[in-house]
């Protein structure tokens, strides 16, 4: 989960709790996802018992998360509403808050973080003329867009995820040549997603905030604009992708290459051109070391004993021990810190000649690189679908281990 | 307009708007296998010009209905129930899965109504 949004949650948390909403509630939370695990773990370490987590995937039921139940969202209705509340910290708040109303449900649903600013499941004329008003000012800063690259084809990317930025960019050059396109701009979220960009070469990047990112791309969908493309293989709302996996498992790679971009499977990927030398090279023994990755923001963390296990088993080997850390993360017990920016990542990996990472983007972004490759899964299925992540998400050349529970 | 939007989508599970620049053969593709399905309440809302078997709960509104309508669901996401049949230029659809070989017609469709 992003800083931003992690900060967000707590605050929300923070603020219901001083205004007693919590007290002597039944506490459920709805839509099992990493999110959802970081508000259990806020909600745990404060105090409370969380009765149960709601999932529409019936796959989950029955399993746990630190002993909280998943169960179906019909079971809620057996609770007496007044005693109970819900708390959502996951996109589809909406389509969360509207099916609980159609079971019948009568209590408290509060929305802990604000992932989703397209949806707002109401035909009132205050919820229409707010969403008006977003519009507008996607409109303008939409126009502003225009102005600034009069004669480029604009790309608008939805979502700061490095692995789709990478897979959107690697078929990019086709889908251009496709549609006849010589010029274009490409929209990103935050600096890390322009980083990915820049591997591909010289392409210009707006760099843009996930809300202004969130009304320029409604604006564009409103104007119908013919010369802004998004790509993306489930965002905004329009985009219906994902329902294909109710049908059937369709990897990643598929999703971009196929779904998005409307290219032919087998097209060949353009591989990143922009990766650059990381400056302390010499401070990585040549071959004998390892590079671990255990941090992913949307994807749930591996358990602090998987990796005890993993860097104990490279530290016998004599190997020396790096972890990749951003901002305030801290690097697994026993090993050292490692920084290195995005483009200097591979540089940093071929030098070590191993790296294992949770699945998380950066394994995308280092997908061909020579080195020895690892990627861990946390045993959890994509989103609401029967498919297991790594049915989605595995990485040709790469070892792609699933970590069990047990 | 919105009156009617909000009364379907308390009827029926799902309301399925479908426009002029919905592709007739797709479309066709669509109410074929759409007949086959059972479970579910939906209703279509067409607009005026698009033909749907008898046995299709719908309701017919005019081109300035349909695109007022249309705006409306480009202006934000107001259910996951609504689902718009239009044309699909800016992104990536189910369609490009058929083209490319992923899915039949019969599985896009299924998708479509998942």
């Amino acid at each position: 989960m992003e800083a931003q949004y992690y900060r967000a949650m707590t605050e929300n948390l923070e603020e219901i709790e001083q205004a007693g909403i919590l007290e002597h509630k039944k506490i459920f939370l709805f839509g099992h996802c990493h999110a959802t695990e970081e508000l259990a773990d806020l909600l745990l370490g404060k105090g409370y018992a969380v009765s149960a987590i709601l999932d529409n995937n019936a796959v989950k039921h029955g399993n746990d998360y630190r002993g909280i139940v998943i169960q179906a969202p019909q079971e809620i209705i057996r609770e007496a509403g007044e005693d109970v509340i819900v708390c959502i910290a996951a996109r589809a708040y909406a389509a969360m808050t509207e099916q609980l109303r159609r079971l019948g449900f009568q209590g408290m649903i509060r929305k802990l973080v604000d992932y989703n600013s397209y949806a707002d499941y109401s035909l009132s004329e205050e919820t229409i003329n707010r969403m008006t008003l977003r519009r507008q000012r996607g409109e303008i800063l939409f126009s502003g867009l225009k102005e600034k690259y009069p004669d480029r084809f604009r790309f608008l990317c939805p979502f700061a995820a490095l692995g789709d930025i990478y897979i959107m960019m690697s078929y990019l050059p086709h889908f251009l040549s496709k549609r006849g396109i010589d010029k274009c701009v490409v929209g990103v979220i935050g600096n890390a997603c322009a980083q990915v960009v820049r591997l591909f070469g010289s392409y210009p990047v707006e760099v843009l905030s996930q809300r202004d990112m969130d009304e320029m791309i409604q604006a564009a969908l409103y104007e119908q604009d013919a010369d802004t493309y998004i790509p993306h293989q489930d965002r905004p709302y329009v985009v219906k992708l994902s329902n294909a996996l109710y049908i059937k498992p369709i990897t990643l790679e598929q999703m971009y290459c196929c779904g998005v971009f409307g290219l032919p499977w087998g097209t060949k990927p353009f591989e990143p051109v922009g990766f650059l030398e990381y400056g302390e090279l010499e401070t990585i023994r040549e071959g004998e070391a390892v590079i671990f990755s255990p941090y992913a923001k949307s994807v749930t963390s591996l358990p602090a004993a998987i990796w005890e296990q993993v860097v104990a088993h490279y530290k016998a080997k004599g190997y020396q021990c790096f972890t990749n850390v951003a901002g305030e993360e801290k690097p697994l017990a026993g090993t050292a810190a490692i920084s290195p920016k995005i483009l200097e990542m591979k540089s940093v990996v071929e030098r070590a000649g191993t790296y294992v990472g949770i699945r998380s983007g950066l394994c995308d972004v280092l997908k061909n690189v020579n080195a020895r490759k690892i990627a861990l899964y946390p045993d959890y299925n994509y989103s609401d679908t029967k498919w297991k992540a790594v049915e989605i998400y595995a990485l040709d050349g790469w070892e792609n281990i699933v970590v069990k529970d047990e | 307009m919105y009156g009617l939007i909000q009364d379907l989508l308390l009827k029926y599970d799902k309301v399925f708007f479908v426009t002029k620049l919905f592709p007739q053969k797709e479309w066709d593709c669509f109410c074929s296998a759409f007949s086959k399905r059972t479970d579910g309440k939906a209703v279509f809302l067409l607009e005026e010009g698009i033909a749907c078997p008898n046995n299709f709960h719908s309701f017919v509104i005019s081109h300035e209905e349909a695109e007022e309508c249309y705006k409306l669901y480009l202006t934000y996401e107001f259910s996951n129930r609504f689902i718009t049949l239009a044309d699909f230029k800016q992104y990536g659809t189910l369609f490009h899965y058929i083209e490319t070989g992923i899915l039949t017609e019969e599985e896009a469709i299924r998708a479509m109504l998942a």
